[in-house]
């Protein structure tokens, strides 16, 4: 307890003691608060430009992310569709112009055969009718039938791969590949001359119809290709008036007879 | 209704000096500046450099007013800032002995001190090796706990409570030995 009251004692003397601080206690404190806000207000600059600063960062990046999305979009557009449509549409050719050949090939084998019962009939290019052909084909054409069912299920095959290819970009191709049945009457109605017109041509350099049909027969046998003669000669008659034509007539017909092949396939396609 | 007048004025004051005014952080200065730096003093010997620690005292009770909530007196807060500012300075300078030093003094000398001056007992703590002094100080003056004292001082419990005990002794030995000098003086 003696020592508490010491303590006590102590502290008692102490409650009440003051010291007059110095005159110029004050105007120092005062200097060294001066400096203290000025501190204090930079600080608050210094936040306001950094948030400032980051704000603008952030708005120019955005813009220029803007613009580089709006400059991609076109270069897609250029860039990317025409190598897709190139590079499906070329396969797709690649396809069309590869079946029909062998298809058309097939048929005209076919159309040769008939031709002999029935001269005058333009043979009608669908693959339902071909079938119905095929039946009426003689035991003396049995292996080139079987040839033909070879044929036939390559042709499938490949059909079956367009398919997959044009699937997904384009549906009328396929269509127009799987299902496609173009009367060629009417096609070749369509782009051959008036009937007149090949008369007055015929009459100019007395000919007649039989005459050219035997002659395009004996080329087809030549070239070992099997198209409708019936057919060259539509496609012949078509382009009677071309001068280059009238002059070269044979040797065109000659190559008329391969390009027509591929022309007639592609149609039937 | 005074005492309701003079807080209500105090409160406004300190509101005002919140905002950086300088009339009223003067006057609040002015008011409490004397009794704080009596309480520096108990801590460093010599008053300029008391001052010294006053003014780092006020300029971080400005500058942390706002956080001030009223709840106990602001007389008691600028107190608890000027006591710690005076132990920050003293142990950064590592002014701080808390090393036992054993000191040999007589146990019959108990004479009351309410004769003797505030001057005569600072001088008598002056004395005191700095880690004596500022337990002594905390414990029986500001009134803190040992427990408050060994985690302000990082140190432990008992050895707060040593160093007050021969604080105490020292301070009894050294009383004695100042009336002898002033008895032989008269």
């Amino acid at each position: 307890m003696k020592t508490n009251k010491l303590d006590q004692q102590i502290k008692k003397k102490f409650e009440n003691r003051t010291f007059e601080p110095s005159a110029s206690a004050w105007e120092r404190l005062s200097v060294q608060l001066d400096e203290q806000p000025k501190q204090k207000k930079i600080g608050w600059f210094f936040y306001i430009g950094a948030a400032a600063s980051i704000l603008l960062l952030v708005t120019i990046g955005v813009q220029l992310f803007s613009k580089d999305s709006s400059d991609f979009k076109p270069i897609k557009e250029v860039v990317v569709k025409p190598v897709d449509k190139n590079s499906i549409d070329s396969k797709i050719e690649e396809f069309i112009n590869e079946i029909p050949v062998e298809e058309a090939l097939v048929k005209e084998e076919i159309d040769a055969d008939e031709f002999s019962k029935s001269e005058d009939k333009i043979v009608v290019k669908n693959n339902i009718y071909k079938k119905k052909r095929q039946k009426k084909v003689t035991d003396k054409r049995q292996n080139k039938g079987l040839a033909i069912v070879d044929v036939k299920s390559e042709v499938d095959k490949k059909k079956q791969q367009i398919e997959n290819i044009t699937k997904a970009s384009i549906t009328k191709i396929k269509n127009k590949n799987t299902k496609i049945k173009v009367n060629a009457d009417d096609l070749l109605f369509s782009v051959t001359h008036t009937s007149q017109e090949v008369e007055q041509y015929y009459a100019k350099y007395n000919v007649d119809r039989d005459s050219i049909l035997n002659t395009i027969k004996i080329e087809l046998k030549k070239s070992d290709l099997k198209v409708n003669p019936n057919t060259i000669l539509v496609e012949v008659e078509r382009t009677i008036d071309d001068n280059d034509f009238q002059n070269n007539f044979l040797k065109l017909l000659k190559n008329r007879v391969s390009n027509i092949a591929s022309a007639i396939a592609f149609r039937n396609n | 209704m005074k005492i309701i007048k003079l807080h209500n004025k105090e409160k406004s004051l300190i509101k005002k000096a919140i905002t950086n005014n300088r009339e009223a952080q003067q006057l609040l200065f002015e008011e409490y500046s004397p009794k704080m730096l009596g309480v520096c003093r108990q801590y460093v010997k010599d008053l300029h450099h008391a001052e010294d620690l006053l003014l780092q005292g006020f300029l971080k009770v400005f500058t942390n007013l706002h956080r001030f909530k009223h709840e106990g007196s602001f007389e008691g807060w600028i107190r608890i800032i000027m006591v710690n500012t005076c132990i920050t300075y003293l142990r950064k300078k590592n002014l701080i002995d808390l090393s036992d030093e054993d000191y040999v003094f007589n146990d019959s000398a108990t004479e009351s001190l309410e004769n003797t001056s505030v001057e005569d007992i600072q001088k008598l703590i002056d004395q005191l090796p700095e880690g004596y002094k500022i337990v002594f100080n905390l414990y029986a003056i500001e009134g803190y706990k040992h427990s408050e004292i060994a985690e302000k001082l990082e140190i432990s419990e008992s050895t707060s409570k040593t160093q007050l005990f021969k604080a105490r002794k020292l301070l009894q030995k050294n009383y004695i030995k100042m009336n002898k000098v002033v008895h032989e003086n008269e």
